[in-house]
């Protein structure tokens, strides 16, 4: 299987139109690519996309391992022990860097070196269409004037999004239910049946409900708007100082070579650049944000001391 | 006086309990959880199955109905192959690692194979070997697990 | 539908009924591994091969059910009760056959409630808040008191061990860890497919190391028996069960196929004129759960289809095959991509009827198989086992852990404890604990939400009715 798949990339690399870069030879194939989402999940789907355009402009094959369990700990150990040539990264998003803080799992996220970062994802604040909320602020207003009554959703136990929503409660000064749920799947039924005033999420979790008019935007926990939702108002603007990064890339083990990282960079800043990913990506909402191996350094450490803070801001950990 | 199984299983169901609930009370506290707790449902379970341990210890002890479980009289020797058993199965997890799949699983075949009555021979290596071989193509190739290499 | 759709159709029941009869290897599994392959494909024949591999899966699971008492997917665990013992009487053979009819009834009655009431379905899915999911679970597990056989304290000392072990790994709510004693491998919990594993399979070789070998003088099926108009006669009702659980089951998302087979287990038995015989080799036995656990392969992607929701861990895979081929399931799906939807129809439909031409093929051979001496048998499925067990996630753990489950199903059958309970109580733990829990979290700690929210008083009235019906027939003298 895993052959024929690679030899069924190789024929991809053929049929690309994409003009291939002139560039030094990737001096390992097949490159593996881990992630800790299931097949079909968040992380799985961003790297199958990714490297369907990465083939061509690298000329190398790829593989992606699903390693699941202990919510990335797994895959991150697995990662951490490879060999640093450049054949086996691990897919970041922040969840790495929550498990590690919180189930302080034998290999945490400052066992990986971060390589890149391709993308940030904007998250949004979502209620159903039927809703009588048109902004984040209209919620939140229903929220102080009903203590108790409020019901927020976030996708899982100990996320982002539920420190999120944690956090939000804290700066807006209200009460509020957070439930939790077993993936963004169940959320968006609690969500459409009303069950809840509004859930969190990525552009890409709710596109097709979004597509359909099943679900109105509240609002975008990000600095600036969104380009494909000009109308949307950020948190911040409606008067709730609360922002949320989230992101997308890479890491492998300590100890890769300078000139592997180097090719990634521009690598990754082509393929981003080039028109046939854009309109995939575009499509999810995701926002380039390409840094080289030294930057993704610096800002994976920085948000981790923000999660740190956060989480002890919370009393989660000490 | 022998106890009757009804009364060891209520013996072994209370020992359960107590060792499930010494573990709900080692369950960290956090401000993230609800008013139930990450260790409501477990204590629940707990005393549940201390119920149920209380229930059938009384049902041995006081009823002593006989049951159908205290009549099968197995040989020792049916526990002692069993445990053999079991324990090619844990050679069989302790050595994959070490050994490489395709020859622990050939191992696990012929020993196997031999222990349940197979006799010794050509037969069984080739049984063993060849079956091996199915198994690595099935599940390294076809299936593209990466099984694991050993030290080759 | 063209040639290439077809040709996607049959590969992927093949792949199915392969892996699905492999123990460890998923119906999500067998479809991620060819989802790489999906990228060059016409998308119509992308998701027909997926689905068709899901279609073949669920039906491939119930060969080992039957034949090795190995459940080759979480939902076959309800056929080896009859199943297997309708092998051990040389029965393998029309068994086999009544579950390959019983899956191409159900599989067609699930596409076509698929294709006729996908709108109404997915009412019905969204009707589904916390309280009513938490009702659902209880309904599930209240088929506890008739799967005791004879013992309700056994039972319920089986069903406590069940839910114990689904408490392990990370806490719905707050995210600590539960019961993991550290280990990292355990905060993603224990799936229940290692548990049957080891509780079926494992514990039975460990049995069957020192029993004689079967006898073999005996008649015995070496063929491939197709039902014959009696045996119809007495599984249609069966049928009918598995199809209206199997539809109910398959909509709601998280549900699935596992606890649809077991309660149509149940209510067959409950309906039948023959109730003495189940456990004990009944057609209708297995006619029942292989029918609904079918079922749920057409009516699982109501959920997914209309609002773009995956109800379980293969439609999470399936939506990830839409995507690739930049497809959004959903409300828009039926505007955007007709020609895709109704392929996929018509690509189900084929499925379902290669499952049963390649199930005539290699039926007989599955049979000439397991007739082959005992010995080889025995090393060769629990090689099988190994193998397959550390394909799910490379994780030579987790066969730890099946072992450890056969361990337990072999001190199981030494005290008369039903193994079933404790099943029901793996996969159902879960659902229940998180959906009580959440419910409570957004009544605010009232415990009035499950009686006011509708569909879950009617879920809780009903579980409390079977639940009694079952106690009255197993205490009245007899």
């Amino acid at each position: 299987m895993k052959r024929l798949s690679v030899v069924a990339l190789a024929g991809l690399a053929f049929l690309a139109t994409e003009p291939v870069l002139a560039q030094t030879k990737y001096p390992v194939s097949p490159v593996t690519l881990v992630t800790h989402s299931s097949p079909g999940g968040g992380s799985d789907v961003f790297l199958r996309e990714l490297t369907k355009h990465l083939t061509p402009v690298m000329g190398v094959s790829f593989a992606v391992e699903n390693v699941r369990g202990g919510s990335g700990a797994a895959a991150v150990a697995k990662v951490a022990k490879s060999a640093p040539n450049g054949g086996t990264f691990y897919a970041t998003t922040p969840t790495y860097i929550q498990t590690s803080l919180l189930s302080k799992p034998e290999v945490g996220y400052e066992g990986l070196d971060p390589i890149v970062i391709v993308f940030l994802d904007p998250e949004v604040i979502y209620t159903r269409a039927e809703s009588p909320f048109k902004t984040l602020a209209d919620a939140i207003a229903h929220a102080k004037a009903n203590p108790g009554k409020a019901k927020w959703g976030a996708a899982n136990p100990a996320s982002l999004e539920r420190i999120a929503l944690e956090r939000l409660k804290r700066t807006a000064g209200v009460q509020a239910a957070v439930a939790t749920h077993e993936g963004g799947g169940d959320l968006m039924i609690n969500v459409l049946n009303g069950t809840l005033d509004f859930g969190i999420g990525e552009i890409q979790e709710i596109r097709s409900q979004l597509d359909a008019g099943k679900v109105r935007l509240l609002g975008v926990l990000t600095d600036k708007r969104l380009p494909d939702f000009p109308q949307l108002a950020t948190a911040k603007e409606q008067g709730i100082d609360l922002t949320v990064t989230k992101f997308r890339g890479l890491a492998g083990p300590k100890g890769i070579p300078d000139d592997i990282a180097a090719q990634w960079e521009t690598t990754i800043r082509a393929v981003v650049a080039s028109d046939a990913y854009k309109a995939e990506y575009g499509k999810e909402s995701l926002v380039p944000a390409v840094m080289g191996r030294a930057e993704a350094r610096a800002f994976t450490q920085r948000f981790a001391v923000d999660v740190t803070n956060n989480l002890k801001e919370l009393g989660v950990i000490k | 006086m022998t106890l009757s199984k009804d009364a060891v299983l209520g013996l072994i169901a209370l020992a359960l309990a107590g060792a499930y609930y010494a573990g709900a009370t080692q369950i960290q506290a956090s401000l993230l959880s609800d008013a139930v707790g990450a260790d409501g449902v477990p204590r629940v379970l707990a005393w549940g199955m201390a119920a149920v341990g209380a229930g059938l210890l009384l049902r041995g002890l006081v009823w002593r109905r006989k049951t159908e479980e205290d009549d099968e009289t197995l040989p020792l020797r049916h526990h002692v192959r069993a445990l053999a058993l079991l324990g090619m199965l844990i050679a069989y997890l302790v050595l994959t690692p070490v050994l490489g799949y395709p020859v622990t699983v050939a191992l696990l075949l012929g020993s196997v194979s031999w222990f349940a009555g197979a006799r010794p021979g050509t037969a069984l290596a080739a049984t063993a070997l060849l079956g091996a071989g199915f198994f690595w193509v099935m599940f390294t190739w076809a299936l593209g697990i990466p099984m694991p290499a050993g030290f080759f | 539908m063209g040639l290439m759709t077809l040709l996607a159709s049959l590969g992927g029941v093949i792949w199915g009924i392969f892996g699905g009869a492999l123990p460890g290897i998923s119906p999500s599994i067998a479809m991620a591994l060819l989802l790489p392959f999906t990228y060059g494909m016409e998308p119509v024949n992308a998701i027909v091969l997926l689905a068709s591999v899901y279609v073949g899966a669920e039906y491939g699971g119930s060969i080992p059910a039957i034949l090795i008492r190995t459940p080759g997917t979480n939902s076959a665990a309800a056929t080896t009760i009859d199943g297997y013992e309708m092998a051990k009487m040389g029965r393998a053979g029309e068994a086999l056959g009544i579950s390959l009819m019983s899956g191409l009834v159900g599989g067609l009655f699930g596409l076509a409630v698929l294709i006729v009431a996908t709108e109404p379905l997915a009412a019905v899915a969204l009707a589904f808040t916390p309280p009513a999911y938490f009702a659902l679970g209880i309904l599930g597990l209240s088929v506890i008191a008739s799967l005791s056989s004879g013992s309700l304290l056994k039972g319920l000392f089986a069903a406590l061990v069940g839910l114990m072990i689904a408490t392990v790994g990370t806490d719905p709510v707050s995210g600590v860890p539960r019961f993991t004693m550290g280990s990292p491998e355990l905060l993603g919990g224990i799936r229940p497919i290692l548990v049957m594993v080891g509780l079926f399979a494992v514990a039975e070789m460990l049995d069957q190391i020192s029993l004689p070998a079967w006898d073999r003088t005996e008649a015995r099926d070496t063929r491939l028996k197709l039902p014959s108009l009696a045996v119809w006669r007495r599984t249609w009702k069966c049928q009918l069960i598995g199809c209206g659980i199997g539809t109910f089951e398959g909509v709601t998302p998280g549900a699935g196929g596992t606890i649809a087979a077991f309660m149509a287990y149940n209510e067959a038995r409950r309906w039948s004129k023959h109730p003495e015989e189940f456990g004990k080799g009944s057609v209708e036995g297995v006619a029942a759960p292989e029918c609904a656990n079918n079922v749920v392969t057409g009516t699982a992607l109501v959920p997914l289809l209309s609002l773009g929701i995956p109800g379980s861990n293969s439609a999470a895979v399936l939506l990830g095959g839409f995507m690739i081929h930049g497809l959004m399931p959903g409300p828009m799906l039926f505007q955007k991509a007709p020609d895709v939807v109704y392929g996929l129809y018509a690509g189900l439909f084929a499925a379902n009827i290669f499952m049963v031409l390649v199930g005539l093929v290699i039926l007989t051979p599955c049979i000439w198989l397991v007739n082959r001496p005992k010995p080889y048998l025995i090393a060769f499925i629990l090689a099988l086992v190994c193998s397959g067990v550390f394909a799910i996630d490379q994780s030579l753990f987790d066969l730890g852990l099946v072992l450890g489950a056969g361990v337990i199903g072999y001190g199981m059958r030494r005290f008369g404890v039903p193994v079933l309970p404790m099943v029901l109580g793996v996969v159902l733990g879960f659902l229940v604990e998180s959906n009580y829990r959440r419910s409570l979290v957004l009544s605010g700690g009232d415990h009035l939400v499950f009686l006011q929210d509708k569909v879950a008083l009617g879920l809780l009235l009903a579980a409390l009715l079977l639940t009694l019906y079952s106690l009255w027939r197993e205490l009245k003298p007899k």
